[in-house]
């Protein structure tokens, strides 16, 4: 068990950013006004190695931002947002950043899909454009959000490995820090291709490289829950017995690579939790069996989705889930989804929830 | 004599700028420069990173709306009036 001394909670909204903060407890939390009123947040996060947090706002009008704070949200600053430098692009949003291993690195995933790498803590970005320049980009298709990578896996205790995935660009790895890629996606079903090109490009909707286990990836795809031992080479389905092959969050315990949560959504032409019925379930043997966690959570008349950065966990143990949905609601639990509190509700809808704790 | 920059009101409630700046150039695209040059923090809300005025904002010179939305090269005149607008948009929003 983790000894928790403070807990915070970063949820982005399509309407700004609100920032929660709570003891070691985790069930009352005191909230900051709503930051950047009107503005999209696609992605706040806070980066453990130095407490900033990053913001990457959007608006429909003025384009894509990126504000940083280095007093724990009181004040920001705007800050140098990825740029492509052909001409062509234009930047429509960031959706993911990773910190690195080194100090001051970080890393950009952004719409249209690209990877960008920052190794002055976000004064200037380049393209990581051996990732973009891929032979298999022309297979590429955007899905109903646009192209975009959105989920990357930054290798802790190897800065050259990186994990990258998008929509609907499939799973990319990188061994010598970006400057080349492998595609992986051997396993994967897409039932929107034919059956000789199933592992082409698969949409991913949610990916996670575990941090303790090298080799073990996650994710939630368009079509099926999937588990990887060798990053990605081979994908094994975990959930072909779950409410809904379709869906888009998921989340794992930094502390134990066997587990991983999902939020299975009805099939790709429904994209809500079936029967009405919010469910997250947890699998701790890899894959194998699956626990359902409902204790909380609406059983009838819930009819939104879960985005696919809207599941976060803060690392503790035991692990905090903070899940927002479509409608505004945000859950809570502070026991690895034993069970589920709400703590906010009439938020615009719930784009990305993050947390951390200190111990 | 100058062209006079007018910026609606919801660019202005992102930017601290005067709703007119006077400005000079014989196209948009110099009046657009010259408007960016007095107030740099324009550029991110009126160009994306290719250096294109974004989909959503509108430019008018007088009454007529731009014609050349690629290279920004429509005539202006001292004496003219560019009026600088979010369109209305975002419906889905």
């Amino acid at each position: 068990m983790t000894n928790t001394t403070e807990a915070g909670l970063l949820v982005s909204t399509r309407k700004g950013l609100l920032i929660a903060r709570s003891n070691g407890g985790r069930r009352d939390w005191d909230w900051s006004e709503l930051l950047f009123g009107g503005w999209i947040i696609d992605y706040a996060v806070r980066n453990p190695r130095n407490g900033t947090i990053w913001c990457a706002a959007n608006h429909w009008q003025w384009g894509a931002r990126l504000h940083r704070s280095d007093d724990d949200g009181a004040s920001w600053t705007e800050a140098s947002t990825p740029a492509f430098s052909d001409g062509e692009r234009s930047l429509q949003g960031v959706w993911t950043i990773e910190p690195g291993v080194e100090d001051g690195v970080l890393y950009a995933g952004t719409m249209p899909a690209a990877l960008f790498k920052s190794s002055d803590d976000g004064a200037s970005w380049q393209e990581l454009s051996a990732l973009t320049n891929h032979p298999t980009n022309g297979r590429w298709e955007p899905g109903a959000a646009g192209l975009m990578f959105h989920h990357l896996g930054v290798d802790q205790t190897d800065p050259d490995r990186i994990v990258a995935a998008g929509s609907a660009t499939g799973t990319y790895v990188s061994y010598d820090g970006g400057d080349s890629w492998h595609q992986r996606n051997g396993g994967i079903r897409a039932d929107n291709m034919p059956p000789e090109m199933q592992d082409v490009t698969p949409c991913i909707h949610s990916l996670h490289a575990h941090p303790r286990q090298r080799g073990r990836l996650w994710q939630q795809g368009h079509f099926g829950q999937y588990r990887s031992d060798d990053d990605g080479e081979h994908w094994i389905e975990v959930g072909p017995d779950l409410p809904g092959e379709f869906g888009f969050a998921s989340a794992i315990d930094p502390n134990d690579p066997d587990v991983c949560y999902y939020v299975p959504l009805d099939f790709d032409q429904a994209r809500m939790p079936r029967g009405g019925a919010l469910k997250v379930f947890r699998t701790s043997d890899a894959g194998a069996t699956f626990r359902e966690l409902s204790d909380g959570l609406p059983q009838a008349g819930f009819h939104q989705a879960i985005y696919r950065q809207a599941l976060g966990q803060d690392g503790a143990d035991p692990l905090g889930l903070y899940m927002g949905s479509s409608g505004g609601q945000l859950f809570a639990s502070n026991d690895g989804g034993e069970r589920w509190t709400l703590l906010r509700t009439n938020l615009a809808p719930i784009t990305a929830v993050r947390a951390w704790t200190m111990t | 004599m100058a062209i006079e920059a007018r910026l609606g009101r919801g660019l202005r409630a992102h930017v601290d700028a005067p709703e007119a700046v006077n400005v000079h150039g014989d196209t948009v695209r110099d009046a657009l420069a010259c408007l960016i040059a007095l107030h740099p923090e324009l550029r991110r809300f009126l160009l994306d990173d290719a250096e294109r005025l974004r989909p959503h904002v509108n430019v008018f010179i007088n009454d007529e709306q731009l014609s050349d939305r690629t290279t920004l090269s429509d005539p202006i005149r001292d004496g003219d009036r560019l009026h600088i607008l979010p369109a209305v948009s975002g419906g889905s929003q």
